[in-house]
């Protein structure tokens, strides 16, 4: 970008301000629940929260040595 | 109006009303001051005016009439005389000249006149410019003071739309959520090679092989699930500050205070035995910081300059560049729908930015008080987690455009470097300088403990997309994997 004056950056700068500042804003109880609902959600999936429901799926699980019969 | 007084003081001290014969004798010594006045007097007689004293009766000689005829009776092949035409005043003699010397001395005349004229334009244009750079220094004064404060003016708009749709906070809204329990996770592997200090880890998309950057002037790409190395890269330059692994696990991208950002492709080695450069994208003026692989031909990079790039890998072009940041961009998380991605820089900020529309930032979050190292994108794709270097970790959200959440440890002692969640987005990790992991609960804000492990700084800390566990590195020289 060419060097912009310090007056063209101003301007720049307050439109975009312009624009952030018109932002639709959901209220926080509404959005936080919409997470809420998605952690819920997915928490089987997450193994550092629940752990490993069988050791088979753990790749950092201890292997076990094989004997042969 | 001067013109007319000097005239008629001249022909006053000529002693007569007219100007002929009276002035004749004394005109040499009576010579206006001004150039001005002067040749204006000059250009009107040549102009065939009569000059603004309204003298009729004038020195023949300066009439141009005369001139004029005898011009145009010498062609049509007259006889009449042509006479001196300069100024009685001038120290014209009046005395019959021949022609040419009278055109010449229109020729000045007139040149004489369009000197004036430029004179006189000039002087207004000069004094137009000083007029106008006066008016323009004055106005730019006003209109930077008119933007600081419509500046103000917005950030408080937002910041009063922010609290309007601050109707609840996340921990009365969490209230009823379980609680989580300690964390269990533990170091499962300790990726050791590296013989400097390392900068960067990136899980590739199988959630198996891990790239990590080293001081040392080398990549190295881990199984985890073994440990063992699958190849090690050399690097051009050893000042390698950030690394990036495709999702399809066939490129690595890695960048630093190089100034550039080298490509290589894991599958196709070069000559000498090490994956070959594919691209080398250049044309920085600061350090490389971060980067994120959309797909196999799209790369989005961040760096010192302030400058967040997005490439065609395949082309090496520069596909578009994001404008916004005022400070280093520090680090940067992709969403994971792949439309958007977050960038957090040392001016403090946060910015969204969306790929699909690419002219402005969409967002920006202010709050932290120094610089942001690190984004996170939740695995939801509402909300962003981030770390900072004023030893805060916050949670901010996309829709309700604020932050939801902060999360300090007990003891507050250093910054953080590094961060990630976890697969549900419950758990926020984050790297930090005093050399632990510390945990918390997202939606309870509470901190959930610390890993401990490493003996230096954790500058690095990477999740795996299927959550099964997450990588740190530091700068005593390891790589550790965590899990369960």
């Amino acid at each position: 970008m060419a060097q912009l004056s310090n007056l063209q950056q101003q301007r720049l700068m307050v439109e975009q301000l312009r624009r952030e500042a018109s932002l639709k804003r959901l209220p926080v109880s509404e959005v936080v629940e919409e997470i809420k609902q998605f952690i819920l959600q997915h928490e089987p999936e997450d193994y550092l929260l629940i752990g490993f429901s069988s050791q088979k799926n753990n790749p950092f699980r201890e292997r076990a040595s094989c004997d042969i019969l | 109006m001067q013109i007319r007084l000097k005239q008629e003081a001249l022909r006053n001290r000529a002693g007569g009303s007219s100007c002929g014969e009276g002035g004749r004798e004394n005109h040499t010594e009576l010579r206006p001051s001004r150039w001005f006045a002067r040749n204006h007097w000059v250009a009107a007689h040549a102009r065939g005016r009569s000059t603004k004293h309204g003298e009729t009766n004038l020195n023949p000689h300066s009439n141009p009439e005369p001139l004029l005829t005898q011009h145009h009776r010498q062609e049509s092949g007259g006889v009449e005389e042509a006479r001196c035409s300069t100024a009685r005043w001038e120290g014209g003699c009046g005395q019959p000249v021949s022609l040419k010397p009278v055109e010449a001395n229109q020729k000045n005349v007139t040149q004489g006149r369009t000197c004036l004229k430029e004179e006189r334009d000039s002087r207004k244009n000069v004094t137009q410019v000083i007029t106008c750079l006066k008016e323009e220094r004055d106005s730019r004064k006003n209109v930077t003071q008119g933007r600081t404060c419509l500046k103000e003016e917005r950030d408080s708009r937002k910041n009063e739309d922010q609290k309007t749709k601050a109707d609840t906070t996340l921990s009365e809204k969490c209230g009823d959520m379980g609680e989580v329990s300690k964390i269990r996770a533990g170091c499962k592997r300790m990726c050791k090679g590296h013989l400097n200090k390392v900068n960067s880890v990136h899980f590739s998309g199988d959630s198996r092989h891990l790239v990590s950057g080293s001081l040392d002037g080398k990549l190295i790409i881990w199984d985890i699930y073994t440990g063992n190395k699958t190849q090690i890269i050399p690097l051009m330059s050893a000042w390698v500050m950030s690394v990036a692994f495709s999702p399809s696990g066939n490129f690595v991208a890695s960048g630093g205070m190089d100034n550039q950002c080298t490509v290589h492709d894991i599958n196709n080695r070069d000559s000498t035995g090490a994956a070959k450069i594919s691209r080398e994208l250049m044309g920085y003026e600061g350090f490389l910081s971060s980067m994120r692989f959309l797909d196999d031909t799209n790369l989005i990079t961040g760096s010192g300059d302030m400058k967040v790039i997005h490439w065609d890998v395949q082309t090496g072009k520069k596909v578009v560049e994001f404008f916004g940041h005022s400070g280093d961009v520090a680090t940067m998380s992709l969403a994971p729908d792949m439309n958007c991605f977050v960038t957090g820089s040392v001016d403090r900020t946060i910015k969204v930015w969306d790929l699909r529309d690419t002219k402005t930032c969409k967002q920006t979050f202010w709050g932290h008080t120094s610089d942001v190292n690190s984004v996170y994108f939740h695995p939801s794709g509402f909300a962003i987690g981030s770390g900072s270097e004023d030893k805060t970790a916050r949670m901010w959200d996309l829709r309700s455009d604020q932050q939801l959440a902060e999360y300090k440890p007990p003891t507050s002692n250093s910054g953080f470097t590094c961060c990630g969640l976890s697969k549900s987005g419950r758990y926020i990790l984050c790297g930090s300088d005093d050399n632990t992991i510390h945990f918390w609960d997202t939606m309870k804000t509470t901190h959930q403990g610390t890993l401990q492990g490493h003996d230096n700084r954790i500058t690095s800390l990477a999740v795996t997309d299927n959550g099964i566990g997450f990588a740190t590195s530091s700068w005593d020289m390891g790589v550790r994997v965590w899990g369960l």
